[in-house]
């Protein structure tokens, strides 16, 4: 597979991280490292292998609908971007 | 022994202490990450209700990797100490539980809650010399756990004593509505201890990847137990071959999802908007907190779930997680546990991983992470040698007590 | 020939939201319905609501869907502040219902029906934005349909099927309004695909479509993503489509699959099309009987308050309706029970009272409701019998012996005046249709 800078820069792009010309250099060698060992798994067969999203069996989750009286606005005071009761985001 | 905490206050009796990725209400609970600075919960995590409404004094938060990003407890953030070694101060505590390891060591009648997710309760446990107990996954709540990976994440215990273990484990064990993945089970008491004669598997050539000395003192306790435990040979091919590559899969790409929440508006960091808009806010909030290895993991984990590449990593490791689960379940029909050194390595000094490459770091992990994917509960024992050692046993899901009083073998 | 394809959003209708147990009320002030769960605090969890997942699984069977018998929920993963945790908790690939249809003038398949949980809400000012997380987190149903529909009437006819099934079911909340995401391409331009994004309400997704559909026929079509200004009636270009924007979905790790095979026996209500049918059986013209059965409520109503059909559903269309509408009420609002309004009907149909008595005891129940046989009794309102409107008429026939003439040599209008004298005399209360004849029959 080809993994260059060109890939790292749209995987940090996409993850909203802004990388050096360095960093990008740096990240793109060990890209080629990691996935590489990554791509090992391919070798293991796994055709009609059900996916673990979990490691045990896991039953009876579901929440009954009642409602909680709420004073949400206080969690406002964790931030200063903030005006009246919303909470205040740079323009899109 | 402060040096282990990122926030402490004195206590009496019995105390406890939480990794810092572990919420407490109006207290700064940061993960070690700059990008959390001056976060402080509006709730507790169920495990320290718990441990509230038990009534005992909590010394305060240990310090850990960032979000759990590491084996040495050295990816912390600059604002915060780098924990030493309590018995070598010129090496690594291990983690990313270094903090709380470092405080069961240093602080009498201590139980310091930390959390593992491919081995970071074993790893540090084993380089401090005390003990650390990893539950199976859906045992503990994770309720207000940080979260590094959710399908992995772990909360368990770190002390100087079975007894303490036991006794931290007791009182944080047990269903959650809070936490969707908490499993309904009955919780037995674990501070019993029973003399067993179990059957434990050594793995086939996990002897061969460790430190020669490492695997001496480990062969010296297996003679010195031949009485008590009944040893046998065991084989764990796929684990041994892929399950670093699948645990580091799984984990960073849920890793990256979850640090997402991060672009410093509704708490922790942040700064004026200027003129930037949201994303050009984001990514400058975003590169400017996060460490380099948490950079690192949000980039290979956003890599492993796009398209193009999920089916190949992230939807493959999943099935192969699978079948590493079925190994280690089929080998636990025919033993009662299994044994191999915690660590490869002894606690390495400062110096010498500053400079290790993040595949070498990774590789380091081959001993924990396969109980850690499989959601096995296993438990870290120091054993007698000239620098930290410990051996890992893993018993079955929800075999806690079990693997307990197995650990009463090598205390 | 046109392709269209709708993605239609409705919030659900439930107590708490989808994943914790704030309010699912969008009527509140701003960020009052948030906790650590629905602003994505570190370390909170999401825990499922059943009434959302129950009421899922009962849009699917009305939508005639494959249904599975597992919950799954995944990530889908992209930067916007309307996130709380910069990712929206979906279903991706595994939808609770998949192969659907739903008939409206031709079989509209439908492709999937998921469950997923609403964005916060965002107002844009100069130099920032404003978000208000009330409606982050609360549940919202995925209905996409495969591109079946050819006309903008058939999609009128979908949508308005759609929504009165969905009414039917008692799963919508009535606070909020449906959304859409429309597909368009025609023959001409080789079904390049256009897609307008989020129109809101009803009417607006049916004048999108219909502009969409006009524009492509004259303009040259791009594939691209296109927004819909309410305001103008136009749509307008937002981005060209170079790739399919890529979400990295993965598994939502803090929820287990869930097993909902205990839900799938969930039985649906009786729907519009059995009520239609059941109102033509008695007689009732179809053209009625849609308006009467559009609405759940309306219909459960009248079918209490009936007394005879036909008579019962011209009454409620032309007067009960015409109530409403005007003073934009639901029947919910409308004070009156349905047993005061069968007494209302009884009155009339018999003739105790005459329609216009009636339409004044429709306006004054706006105000609460009553006993319109009380009512009417105490305020002397009964019409007068055929026995009372004979004595009137004699008695005006006698004061009056030239209007009499009159009309003998064919005057009509002198007709007309003894009618009105008549009329007069009772106060109002007789039926004139009834004062006529008897006038007719007693001068000829």
């Amino acid at each position: 597979m080809d993994i260059n800078t060109d890939l790292v820069r749209f995987v940090a792009e996409t993850s909203r991280l802004k990388l050096s010309r360095d960093e990008l250099t740096k990240f793109t060698e060990e890209f080629k490292q990691v996935i590489g060992a990554f791509s090992d798994i391919s070798q293991v067969k796994t055709g009609g292998v059900e996916k673990a999203l979990h490691p045990v069996k896991i039953t009876n989750v579901l929440r009954k609908d009642s409602s909680l009286k709420k004073n949400g606005v206080d969690n406002l005071k964790l931030t200063k971007h903030k005006k009246q009761d919303y909470y205040e985001g740079p323009v899109l | 022994m402060k040096e282990y905490f990122s926030y402490y206050k004195e206590g009496k009796g019995i105390t406890f202490s939480f990794k810092d990725n572990i919420v407490v209400k109006d207290i700064e609970s940061v993960a070690s990450s700059k990008i959390l600075k001056g976060y402080k919960p509006v709730f507790d995590a169920t495990v320290v209700t718990k441990v509230k409404k038990a009534g005992y004094d909590i010394l305060g938060k240990t310090l850990q990797d960032e979000f759990g990003f590491g084996s040495f407890c050295t990816n912390l953030d600059t604002s915060f100490n780098t924990p030493r070694n309590p018995l070598h101060p010129d090496r690594v505590t291990g983690g990313s539980s270094g903090g709380a390891a470092g405080a069961a060591k240093k602080i009498k009648n201590h139980i310091a809650i930390a959390e593992s997710t491919g081995g970071s309760i074993a790893n540090p446990a084993a380089f401090c010399n005390v003990i650390g107990l990893t539950p199976t996954y859906g045992l503990v709540s994770r309720y207000g756990l940080i979260d590094y990976a959710n399908s992995l994440d772990k909360i368990g215990v770190i002390s100087s004593s079975l007894e303490l273990v036991s006794l931290g484990l007791q009182k944080i064990a047990g269903y959650d509505e809070k936490d969707s993945t908490s499993v309904k089970v009955d919780i037995p008491d674990y501070t019993k201890r029973k003399v067993i004669k179990p059957v434990l598997g050594i793995p086939k050539g996990y002897l061969g990847i460790v430190d020669p000395v490492i695997k001496k003192d480990f062969e010296k306790v297996i003679t010195s137990l031949k009485n008590k435990v009944v040893f046998k040979e065991v084989d764990l091919p796929l684990n041994k071959k892929y399950s670093v590559s699948t645990y580091y899969i799984i984990a960073m790409a849920e890793a990256s999802t979850n640090l997402a929440k991060y672009t410093g508006l509704r708490y922790g960091f942040t700064k004026d908007f200027e003129k930037n808009d949201f994303n050009e806010f984001s990514s400058l909030v975003r590169s400017e907190c996060f460490g380099e290895e948490s950079k690192r993991r949000i980039m290979l984990g956003t890599f492993t779930r796009m398209a193009g590449y999920r089916d190949q990593y992230y939807d493959k490791a999943l099935r192969v997680r699978r079948l590493l689960i079925n190994e280690y379940k089929d080998v636990l029909k025919k033993v009662d546990g299994i044994i191999h050194p915690t660590m490869p390595i002894h606690p390495p000094k400062f110096e010498d991983v500053k400079d290790l490459k993040p595949l070498e770091v990774y590789n380091m992990d081959l001993l924990t992470v396969g109980a850690n994917l499989a959601g096995l509960p296993h438990i870290s024992m120091p054993i007698k040698a000239s620098l930290p050692t410990g051996v890992m046993i893993t018993t079955d899901h929800f075999e806690e007590k079990k693997l307990l009083d197995i650990g009463g073998l090598f205390e | 020939m046109n392709k269209i394809g709708l993605e239609i959003h409705a919030s659900l209708k439930t107590e708490s939201k989808l994943f914790c147990d704030c309010p699912n009320d969008k009527t509140a002030s701003a960020n009052v319905n948030t906790c650590e769960i629905c602003l994505g605090h570190p370390g909170s969890k999401p825990r499922t609501n059943e009434e959302a997942v129950k009421k899922t699984i009962l849009v699917c069977k009305a939508l005639n869907t494959d249904l599975r018998n597992e919950l799954v929920f995944s990530r889908k993963n992209y930067f916007y502040p309307d996130l709380s945790k910069n990712y929206q908790i979906t279903q991706y690939e595994e939808p609770l219902g998949e192969n659907g249809f739903l008939d409206a003038d031709g079989r509209i398949k439908i492709k999937r029906v998921h469950l997923e949980e609403d964005p916060a809400s965002i107002t844009r000012e100069d130099n920032n934005i404003l978000v208000d997380y009330n409606r982050c987190g609360t549940p919202l149903v995925e209905i996409v349909t495969e591109p079946d529909i050819s006309s903008a009437e058939q999609a009128r006819l979908f949508m308005k099927k759609l929504l009165r099934t969905l009414k039917y079911l008692r799963v919508l909340d009535k606070n909020s309004s449906l959304k859409a995401d429309v597909n368009v391409s025609n023959k001409k331009n080789n079904y390049v695909r256009v897609e307008v994004k989020n129109v809101t309400g009803f009417k607006e997704i049916q004048r999108c479509i219909e502009y969409e559909i006009e524009r492509q026929k004259k303009e040259k079509v791009f594939n691209e993503t296109r927004g819909w200004d309410a305001q103008k009636g136009k749509t307008y270009s937002m981005r060209k489509k170079e790739s399919e924007a890529d979400y990295g979905y993965i598994y939502e790790p803090d929820i287990p699959i869930i097993d909902v095979s205990e839900y799938l026996g969930l039985s649906l209500p009786v729907l519009a099309e059995e009520k239609i049918k059941f109102l033509v059986g008695k007689g009732i013209n179809s053209e009625d009987a849609e308006i009467i059965a559009d609405d759940p409520d309306i219909m459960s109503f009248f079918e209490k308050a009936m007394t005879s059909p036909v008579f019962s559903a011209k009454f409620f269309r032309s007067m009960v309706l015409g109530i409403l509408n005007y003073n934009k009420i639901s029947i919910d609002d409308y004070p009156p029970g349905p047993g005061e309004m069968k007494e209302l009907l009884v009155l009339l149909e018999s003739g105790v009272i005459n329609e216009k008595t009636a339409k004044n005891i429709l306006i004054k129940f706006l105000e609460g409701g009553f006993s319109p046989k009380a009512f009417v009794k105490k305020n002397n309102l009964e019409m007068l019998s055929d026995k009372d409107i004979d004595v009137f008429v004699d008695e005006v026939l006698a004061e009056n012996p030239s209007a009499i003439e009159d009309f003998k040599s064919g005057e009509e209008k002198s007709l007309n005046f003894l009618v009105g004298m008549v009329m007069r005399k009772s106060g109002g209360k007789a039926n004139p249709e009834q004062v006529k004849a008897s006038v007719i029959k007693k001068i000829s």
